[in-house]
């Protein structure tokens, strides 16, 4: 059955995602900051657009957020002409934006003062996952919020799953960033040892991928790698956007986290190569021996 | 004794640093007025000859010049801007030094806020040479500011500093104490590898301060701190808590300014598991007894392996080679 959703940010991620409500039968309002996006998104699904977070949000029963940062997050939600003041009571905000686990706590707080439900759900898969619908979405806050939003999420899930109280969405989402920053330097230098060695790297994959070095990045990544291609997935200013995100928490939490901030100053180093927009997987690009003139 | 035209003087912040600082420049004749969010530990400032103020806005209005030493930028804004601090004795002209680490970001906020809401001028002015040189007023002071205002507190900083040196605007003496802090903070975890190495090869470590000095190893930690590392003598002169928040604050000035720094990253995890340790108030100089035998033990004990009976793997059944 169709219900009416609001989405707020129309970014690589939220323009695919909102498309894919339509095509489950969602009635969609949309609201981007830059409003020739949210024409343009009109013009592809149909659907709706306003003016305001606010009227946007107004008069639906569920509203998806998919913006830039905690401060982007609260300049939408909060606020006169954030999505909060437009929302009828019962209605449930889900935010899908990549942001701190205080915020969605913050938020969350905010939301039960003005009978609003309110659930943190990041999400990984990249913009290949939102544009096939196939996205992990990983959620905190309350059981009766997540049971009715859970079949208004599958719409660009293959995976989504509540893992507990508000705030726990971001933090199963800095678990898995610390993961993949740990993985993605591994598979740059078994691959960077592969190729100055000269063995034929795609039967090395080919045997290592069914073993225990076997990876996500691996299989979907190691010929781009090969072929210094980046210019394409999730870029490394997002990605040292949620590295800052992970190191903040883990100050907090009172957790050392030795690779992931070596990771994160690789990183700024990929930056300084002009990698800014480069996929997280350019982390090979620094490993790269320079061409000396002959 | 305080001395006839002598700029008076406010200390705020009397810990560590501030104290030896606060009695350098009542040895140099100079009236100072003190406070600290804990009394006791001015006393040994005022039988030295300080006034007592009873909050930071008294102090400021005691004082042309107020120097802080504090924890970090919301103890300075704290004491600056909260109820009773600073700006409610400000009086244009006069002007704050700031000697806590604060960051540069931190610095040039509080010190365009205060000339914006009472016309007072702001130096930041932190400090090296730990509590040795706080006591022996032989500091090196890097300091941030409009040029007149830093030459307004020079004079007054030869009682507790060797070197006094405008490094730019508000906040560069914050940038210059960040560089400082990188080679501090990572230096101290090198050395104890280093030790390590030493000690798991048969060398002498007590020798080691001694034979590098003068080359290309040697440097003002091993000399100082190398050699209370190697003695065990961990008699607190500074805290590894505040050596890790100011690694922290060097992260987000490099992350701001686009500028990796892996090593300085990796030595701030280092030290976040020494605090884990249960050592946020120790000398830092104690992280060299996580590089000692027997230091890394599991906190939890691993339970002996369980012997599983291992099942033999069916064999495939042998495909014939076809014969030719």
């Amino acid at each position: 059955m169709g219900e009416k959703v609001a989405f707020i940010g129309l970014g690589v991620m939220g323009f695919p995602m909102a498309g894919h409500l339509v095509k489950a039968g969602h009635e969609v309002t949309v609201y981007n900051r830059n409003a020739a996006k949210a024409e343009a998104w009109v013009q592809k699904f149909g659907g709706r657009k306003a003016d305001t977070p606010a009227a946007a949000a107004k008069g639906n029963k569920f509203v998806m957020s998919c913006v830039g940062n905690d401060d982007d997050l609260r300049s939408v939600i909060l606020g006169a002409a954030g999505a909060f003041a437009g929302m009828d009571k019962g209605a449930t905000l889900v935010d899908h934006t990549t942001a701190s686990a205080d915020v969605a706590r913050e938020l969350a707080a905010d939301a039960e003062k003005k009978g609003l439900g309110f659930l943190d759900a990041p999400v990984s898969g990249g913009q290949a996952g939102a544009e096939n619908g196939v996205l992990t979405v990983m959620v905190g806050g309350k059981e009766t919020t997540y049971g009715p939003a859970e079949p208004v999420i599958k719409a660009y899930a293959r995976m989504c799953k509540l893992l507990g109280p508000a705030g726990s969405g971001q933090l199963t989402k800095m678990v898995n960033q610390i993961c993949i920053a740990g993985t993605v330097q591994g598979l740059s230098e078994g691959l960077a040892l592969a190729r100055a060695t000269g063995l034929d790297i795609a039967s090395v994959v080919e045997v290592i991928s069914k073993g225990a070095a076997q990876s996500w990045q691996m299989e979907n990544r190691y010929k781009t790698m090969l072929e210094s291609k980046f210019d394409f997935g999730f870029a490394v200013d997002w990605m040292r956007k949620d590295l800052g995100i992970c190191l903040n928490e883990a100050r907090r939490a009172g957790v050392t986290l030795p690779v992931t901030a070596l990771v994160d100053q690789f990183y700024a180093e990929v930056q300084q190569m002009g990698g800014s927009r480069w996929d997280t997987s350019s982390l090979i690009a620094r490993l790269e021996a320079k061409k000396t003139k002959q | 004794m305080a001395k006839k035209g002598k700029t008076p003087l406010g200390f705020i912040g009397l810990g560590l640093m501030g104290l030896p600082m606060t009695l350098n420049l009542l040895k140099g004749g100079h009236p100072v007025t003190v406070w600290n969010r804990s009394r006791e530990k001015i006393l040994p400032a005022l039988q030295a000859g300080a006034k007592e103020a009873a909050s930071p806005a008294e102090v400021a209005r005691a004082a042309d010049i107020i120097h802080l030493c504090v924890f970090d930028g919301a103890s300075v804004e704290e004491v600056v801007f909260g109820p009773d601090g600073v700006i409610e004795g400000a009086k244009p002209g006069k002007i704050v030094v700031d000697h806590s680490t604060t960051g540069p970001e931190a610095a040039r906020d509080l010190g365009l806020r205060l000339r914006r809401e009472a016309g007072m001028g702001w130096v930041d002015a932190p400090v090296t040479g730990g509590v040795v040189g706080a006591k022996a007023g032989t500091l090196a002071i890097f300091a941030g500011g409009a040029e007149a205002d830093v030459e307004r507190v020079r004079p007054a900083m030869k009682h507790v500093a060797r070197r006094f040196v405008r490094m730019g605007d508000i906040g560069a003496g914050q940038t210059t104490k960040m560089c400082n802090q990188i080679v501090v903070g990572c230096t101290i975890p090198m050395l104890s590898e280093m030790f390590a190495l030493a000690r798991d090869n048969g060398v002498d470590v007590g020798l080691l301060p001694d034979v590098l000095e003068g080359g290309f190893a040697d440097s003002t930690i091993l000399q100082l701190h190398g050699r209370r590392m190697i003695k065990h003598d961990f008699a607190r002169q500074g805290q590894a808590k505040t050596l890790v928040k100011d690694l922290d604050l060097i992260t987000a000035v490099g992350k701001a300014s686009g500028t990796p720094l892996p090593i300085t990253g990796l030595a701030t995890q280092l030290w976040r598991l020494f605090l884990l340790h249960g050592n946020a108030e120790q000398d830092g100089i104690a992280i060299v007894t996580m590089y000692e035998k027997g230091a890394r033990k599991p906190a939890v004990k691993p339970r002996p392996p369980v012997r599983v009976p291992i099942r033999p793997v069916p064999k495939p059944p042998l495909r014939k080679k076809p014969s030719t």
